[in-house]
């Protein structure tokens, strides 16, 4: 303990150290699940314009380079390994061990969103936009009904997913700097725990959201 | 007893005792390798054509995946089954919001066929109308 500097102590309205654990854990399953349910709305939006739209759907995702999808995939996987990875460190006392698994998460996330950007930029330049900002005039869509709706939902979906890695990047950092600060040990690790299941949500979505924007059949 | 019955079953159960419970590295490994796989599978099988299956198969493809995140990245395998439960309700709650709404969507012609069609095929005049040319009568 004395090398994981200060010693953790449960508030007093919990029986034990682990109670306190469970009665967190317990809470963050449930915000788990109001993410789910959040973006299910989304996905319900997809499936709907999709079951008529189908033609549409299959010609939008054209524009959408899957190289970069994937590449963007394999990115997060790893930052879910390593976030994985993290936490196991801390539940070892292996501080310094666990910092370079949270750094190497955050390097990843980065990354993620740098590939992002440029997916984004190159849609704002043709004007791939939603709704009614939607300029774009291809041949690949001569005869196809509304392409635009398939944009909306596209940014919609991957925007909402992009403010969880951002979200998920700030909460990355509070845990590195308390990991750094000694707050963690074998005996109290919930908050790293905690923001792991949340980074492993994020990893999660974005595998429904890989085969269904990019890949459409 | 019931003192006996409570010491026992804070022991066992759900892996987070006093002690963590600490997965051997390879199992993360490993894991992580078969994510990789499965992103591979992911691209190979949308260059396959099933047939009305492909989106069944894309989506089985990512179920696999998000399984192997959940049991062992998110440790559900090992953690209280609670956990589990809250998990697999909120995928119960989603599939009564996506069950009506897709009976609804495809079934609204069956009431009224002209009405019912308009609703959702949202005709080419969105598109259309963001076009720099006005062709109103093009199809």
């Amino acid at each position: 303990m004395a090398i994981m500097g200060r010693e953790y102590h449960h508030a007093h309205h919990f029986p034990s150290a682990r109670a306190e654990a469970d009665a967190a854990k317990l809470g963050m399953w449930t915000f788990l699940a109001t993410e789910v349910l959040m973006f299910s709305g989304l996905f319900m939006a997809y499936t709907a314009y999709r079951s008529t739209h189908a033609e549409m759907f299959k010609a939008a995702h054209q524009l959408l380079d899957w190289r970069l999808g994937g590449l963007n995939t394999l990115v997060l996987i790893l930052s879910s390994l390593t976030m994985a990875l993290g936490v196991r460190s801390a539940q070892q006392n292996k501080r310094e061990q666990s910092a370079f698994y949270l750094v190497v998460t955050l390097l990843c996330a980065g990354a993620f969103l740098v590939v992002k950007y440029f997916e984004y930029t190159h849609k704002i330049h043709l004007g791939l936009l939603p709704g009614g900002y939607y300029t774009y005039n291809g041949p690949e869509f001569a005869g196809i009904d509304s392409p635009h709706i398939f944009f909306g939902i596209y940014f919609l979906l991957t925007g909402l997913h992009g403010f969880h890695v951002l979200f998920g990047m700030i909460a990355i950092t509070w845990i590195l700097l308390r990991t750094t600060r000694g707050d963690f040990s074998s005996k109290y690790y919930t908050p790293v725990e905690l923001v792991g299941l949340y980074w492993h949500l994020v990893d999660l979505i974005w595998i429904y959201l890989f085969p269904l924007l990019y890949l459409v059949g | 007893m019931t003192q006996a019955n409570a010491t026992h079953s804070s022991n066992h159960g759900d892996g987070h005792g006093d002690e963590p419970h600490v997965l051997p590295m390879q199992v993360y490994l490993g894991v992580w390798a078969a994510l990789v796989f499965l992103t591979i599978v992911t691209v190979a099988v949308s260059r396959f054509d099933f047939g009305s299956a492909n989106t069944f198969v894309a989506l089985l493809v990512a179920t696999i995946k998000g399984a192997l995140v959940v049991l062992y990245f998110m440790h559900l395998r090992y953690d209280n089954k609670l956990y589990l439960i809250i998990l697999l309700a909120s995928l119960l709650f989603v599939s009564i919001f996506f069950t009506p709404t897709l009976i609804d969507l495809h079934t609204r012609d069956a009431l009224d066929p002209i009405k019912g069609r308009t609703m959702y095929k949202l005709s080419t005049s969105k598109a259309k109308s963001q076009d720099a040319a006005p062709a109103p009568a093009a199809h």
